[in-house]
């Protein structure tokens, strides 16, 4: 039976890095080239699914606090249910508690995320945390916010109710709502004002695609 | 900044190359970021590899229908649904468990029974404070408090995580469900096929 060990190569890295590298392979009892195998072996992982791992680790962040922030996944099943016990007869009160919801959500942020506008990580939070949305676009011009959500499987009625999350959460950041055009799958969500935020994000917005479509 | 050598496995440091290349990155640039994104992982007492598991696991649940919805309003819609016909709901569990482990059998085919298990209620059930799956000769005990969780909401994920280890051929032999505590003793009935690894082991 051979034990031959798979060849190794070279390659450069920055020092301090390394040093940091070594300390923690040494705290987990490897060797400098076990601990990068394993971490490479993650990274290719990663980018042949079209991510990058700085992505991964940030909707890992993102969803971490959307977790301690009383977020829960569940079968959309509970949402039909919802919708089709509850909407149509009480359509005002269930849109108001999704609103509320959103605006805690954007408070818990807001005091969870100090050292960082909201904003600058607003769009993937939307991605990391709305209901099989395909497209998320977060664009800052002057005073106005624009926050467009494209997610074609949603109803009517989840999408309203998606909505009304949203406007609650970005409202909580100091915007107030200008304009909304909702129609099945696709949220258009226009805002005015910031407070504090304003400013502080780039005047270009960006835009997210599931790339696993 | 001073520059030093690290040696990897040849053919890694070969993909990590070519996607160095396929981004119009430098080698040196590519390695960098991925150890210093490593490196931050770690300073949070994570690893690298839950990560991306997680992160797999959490895009297959939104693929396979799974929302992220507000606690409280979750709870308030099961626990309506579990009023009006607790037997569906408990079975529309076990069912959503048995497909969901089989599809993520496929998909992970490296986790064990006790870490897929494990983290898939941990991606589940948000709200637990304990997820614990623990093997015991052929039987895996599962442990999961939730304060928080509702009745309806316990019952539930109870359900599933049957439903993820019947997928993987384990049989519940002892449970103990109450609102926030899930307790399960789950026991090994089908046997391996032939040439089949043991993925307990």
């Amino acid at each position: 039976m051979s034990s031959k060990k798979p060849p190794k190569k070279l390659v450069v890295v920055r020092g301090d890095i390394l040093a940091k590298v070594a300390r923690i392979a040494n705290r987990e009892g490897k060797t400098i080239t076990t601990f990068a195998n394993e971490v490479f072996e993650q990274a290719i992982k990663v980018y042949e699914m079209g991510l990058t791992l700085p992505e991964v680790v940030e909707l890992y962040m993102l969803t971490k606090i959307s977790r301690e922030g009383g977020g829960s996944v569940v079968p959309r099943d509970i949402i039909r249910y919802l919708i089709s016990k509850v909407y149509r007869s009480d359509r005002d009160e269930l849109t108001r508690r999704f609103y509320e919801a959103g605006s805690w959500f954007g408070k818990y942020i807001v005091a969870r995320v100090h050292d960082r506008d909201p904003l600058e990580f607003l769009e993937r939070l939307l991605y990391a945390n709305v209901w099989d949305v395909k497209e998320v676009y977060v664009g800052k011009s002057g005073g106005k916010l624009s926050v467009r959500c494209v997610a074609p499987q949603l109803s009517e009625e989840e999408t309203r109710l998606l909505a009304s999350y949203i406007e609650g959460l970005v409202s909580s950041l100091g915007f107030k709502p200008a304009k909304n055009d909702i129609i099945r799958g696709i949220i258009l969500l226009d805002f005015e004002g910031g407070g504090e935020s304003e400013g502080s994000y780039g005047e270009e917005g960006s835009l997210i695609r599931d790339s696993q479509e | 900044m001073a520059r030093k050598l690290l040696a990897a496995r040849a053919d890694l440091v070969e993909e990590i190359s070519k996607l160095a290349r396929s981004r119009n990155q430098t080698i040196y640039g590519l390695v960098n970021s991925i150890l210093e994104q490593a490196l931050k992982v770690y300073r949070m007492n994570l690893k690298l590899e839950d990560i991306v598991d997680s992160y797999m696991i959490l895009r297959n649940l939104k693929n396979l229908g799974f929302i992220p919805l507000p606690e409280d309003v979750a709870y308030k819609a099961l626990d309506q649904i579990f009023n009006d016909d607790p037997k569906e709901t408990v079975d529309l569990g076990l069912r959503l468990g048995e497909w969901y482990g089989r599809v993520l059998e496929a998909q992970l085919p490296d986790l064990k029974p006790p870490d897929m298990l494990r983290m898939i209620i941990r991606e589940v059930a948000w709200a637990a404070s304990e997820v614990a799956v623990l093997k015991n000769g052929d039987q895996l005990i599962v442990r999961c408090i939730g304060p928080r969780f509702s009745r309806s909401y316990t019952e539930l994920l109870a359900r599933m995580a049957e439903g993820v280890a019947l997928s993987m051929g384990f049989k519940t032999v002892q449970r103990y469900v109450a609102r926030g505590v899930i307790l399960l003793t789950l026991r090994r009935e089908k046997s391996l096929r032939s040439g089949e690894p043991d993925r307990l082991v």
